[in-house]
C-alpha cells in the first residue's frame, strides 16, 4: 500500500473537482463540499506557516553551525600552518645539528693536515681489530711507518713543505692499501697500518712494495722536485699479545730499520 | 491489535506501540528518507486503533530531538487523527517532552498543539 502524508488534502481536491465537474448537484452537498475545502485549505495554510517556521529555525540553526565550524576551520589551519612551521623549523635544526655532529665526528676522529685516522681514532680501532682477529683466530699485522730524514726536509725548505710532504706520504698510503686496512697518523711524521687478516709474509710484501712506491714518487713543493724514503717496521699480533706490546715490537723493527741505513722493511 | 516496536536508527526514531496497555512512545530523531512509507503505517494503525475506542485513556510519548520537514507534516497529520478520534469518543493524551534547553524542540512543541481542539496536549521538560 502506498503512503501519503497528503491524503487528506488530495481527497478533498478530488472531492472539490467533482463539484466543479457538475457530480455533485445536491445545494447541501455543495456548501458542505466547499466548507471542507474551506476548513482544509485554512488547515494547510496554517500547516504551511507552521513548517515554514519549523524549516527556517532549523536552517538558521545549521547557518550557525556552519558559521561555527568556518571560524574553528580557519582557527585549525593557522594552527596547522603554525605546527606546518614549527615542524619544518625543527626538521631543518635536526639537519643542521645532524650535520654539525657528523662533522664534529669527522673533526675528533680525523688528522686535519692528511684526512687520515688521528692517533686517538687510531688506536680505537686498533683494539678493535684485535678483539676481532682473537675472536675469529684470523691474523693480523701491524705496520709502523717513519718517514726518513723528514727534520732535513722541513729545515731545508720550511714548514709549509714538511706540511705537504705529509700530505703526499698519507696520499700514498691511501693509494696503496686495501679497503679493510687502518691507516693512522700517530704523530709527527710517523704513521701507523692496521692490516687485518694478514699474515707476517703477505705484511712484508706489502710493506716493501710501499717503500719501493714511496721512493719512486716524486714530490714538487715550492719549487722543489725531491724525493722521500720511508723506513716501516711489521709484525704478526702473537698469540695473547696485546695491542701496546704488537706496536712496540712493530716500532722496535722500524727503529732497527732505521739503523740499518732508513729505506728498508725490518720484520719483527 | 498486535503491538509494533521499531528500533531506532541513524535516521528514524524509536518507536514502540503497546495497544495493549494504551502506551504509545516516539522517541530519538527523525529525518527518513521515506517520511510516508516510514509514518504511513504507524498513522494508520494508530488511527484504526483508536477506532476501537479503547477503553483506558491512550498516552502517546512524543520526544524527539530532531526532525525534517516531512516528519513534521507527518506528526501534524497524526496529532489531527488523534484530535479527531477524540472528538469521536476516543480518550487519548499526547505528552510532547523536550530537552531543558531546546528552546527549538520547546517551540515546536507549542506550535504543533495550536490546532488541537479536543485531544489533551502536555508539554513536558526534562533534564
Amino acid at each position: 500500500m502506498e503512503y501519503s502524508l497528503f491524503d487528506h488534502e488530495k481527497k478533498v481536491i478530488e472531492r472539490a473537482e467533482q463539484l466543479v465537474a457538475g457530480l455533485v448537484c445536491d445545494p447541501e452537498e455543495i456548501k458542505a463540499c466547499l466548507v471542507n475545502l474551506i476548513d482544509t485549505f485554512r488547515q494547510s495554510y496554517r500547516e504551511q506557516h507552521r513548517l515554514i517556521r519549523v524549516s527556517d529555525r532549523q536552517q538558521e540553526q545549521l547557518r550557525l553551525v556552519k558559521e561555527e565550524l568556518l571560524v574553528k576551520t580557519k582557527l585549525l589551519e593557522r594552527q596547522a600552518n603554525a605546527m606546518k612551521t614549527l615542524n619544518e623549523d625543527l626538521a631543518s635544526e635536526i639537519a643542521f645539528r645532524r650535520r654539525a655532529e657528523e662533522e664534529l665526528r669527522i673533526m675528533a676522529n680525523t688528522d686535519a693536515l692528511t684526512g687520515v685516522n688521528n692517533r686517538r681514532r687510531f688506536l680505537e680501532i686498533f683494539e678493535d681489530e684485535i678483539r676481532r682477529a682473537k675472536r675469529t683466530g684470523h691474523p693480523l699485522s701491524f705496520m709502523m711507518l717513519d718517514i726518513d730524514r723528514f727534520k732535513t726536509v722541513n729545515d731545508q725548505y720550511g714548514h709549509a713543505v714538511g706540511d705537504q710532504v705529509l700530505r703526499h706520504f698519507a696520499g700514498v698510503l691511501q693509494g696503496s692499501f686495501r679497503e679493510i686496512d687502518v691507516i693512522g697518523r700517530l704523530g709527527g711524521e710517523e704513521f701507523g697500518v692496521i692490516l687485518p687478516d694478514t699474515s707476517a709474509q703477505n705484511a712484508a710484501v706489502v710493506a716493501e712494495r710501499l717503500r719501493s712506491i714511496v721512493e719512486s714518487r716524486e714530490i714538487k713543493a715550492a719549487g722543489n722536485t725531491f724525493y722521500i724514503t720511508v723506513s716501516i717496521g711489521a709484525a704478526q699480533m702473537k698469540a695473547g699479545e696485546s695491542g701496546y706490546q704488537l706496536i712496540a715490537r712493530a716500532d722496535a723493527a722500524m727503529y732497527a730499520a732505521k739503523q740499518s741505513g732508513r729505506n728498508r722493511v725490518e720484520m719483527a | 491489535m498486535e503491538n509494533i516496536y521499531i528500533a531506532p536508527s541513524e535516521r528514524t526514531p524509536e518507536i514502540d506501540f503497546d495497544f495493549v496497555n494504551g502506551k504509545l512512545s516516539i522517541k530519538g530523531e527523525a529525518y527518513p528518507e521515506d517520511a510516508s512509507n516510514f509514518f504511513g503505517p504507524l498513522l494508520s494503525s494508530i488511527h484504526k486503533y483508536l477506532q476501537t475506542k479503547p477503553q483506558r485513556e491512550v498516552m502517546l510519548d512524543i520526544h524527539l530531538e530532531y526532525f525534517n520537514s516531512s516528519s513534521a507534516k507527518a506528526l501534524m497529520n497524526l496529532l489531527k487523527i488523534m484530535d479527531e478520534s477524540v472528538e469521536a469518543g476516543a480518550r487519548a493524551v499526547v505528552r510532547w517532552h523536550y530537552n531543558e534547553n531546546d528552546e527549538t524542540m520547546q517551540e515546536f512543541g507549542e506550535d504543533f498543539s495550536e490546532d488541537l481542539r479536543f485531544l489533551r496536549y502536555e508539554m513536558v521538560r526534562i533534564g
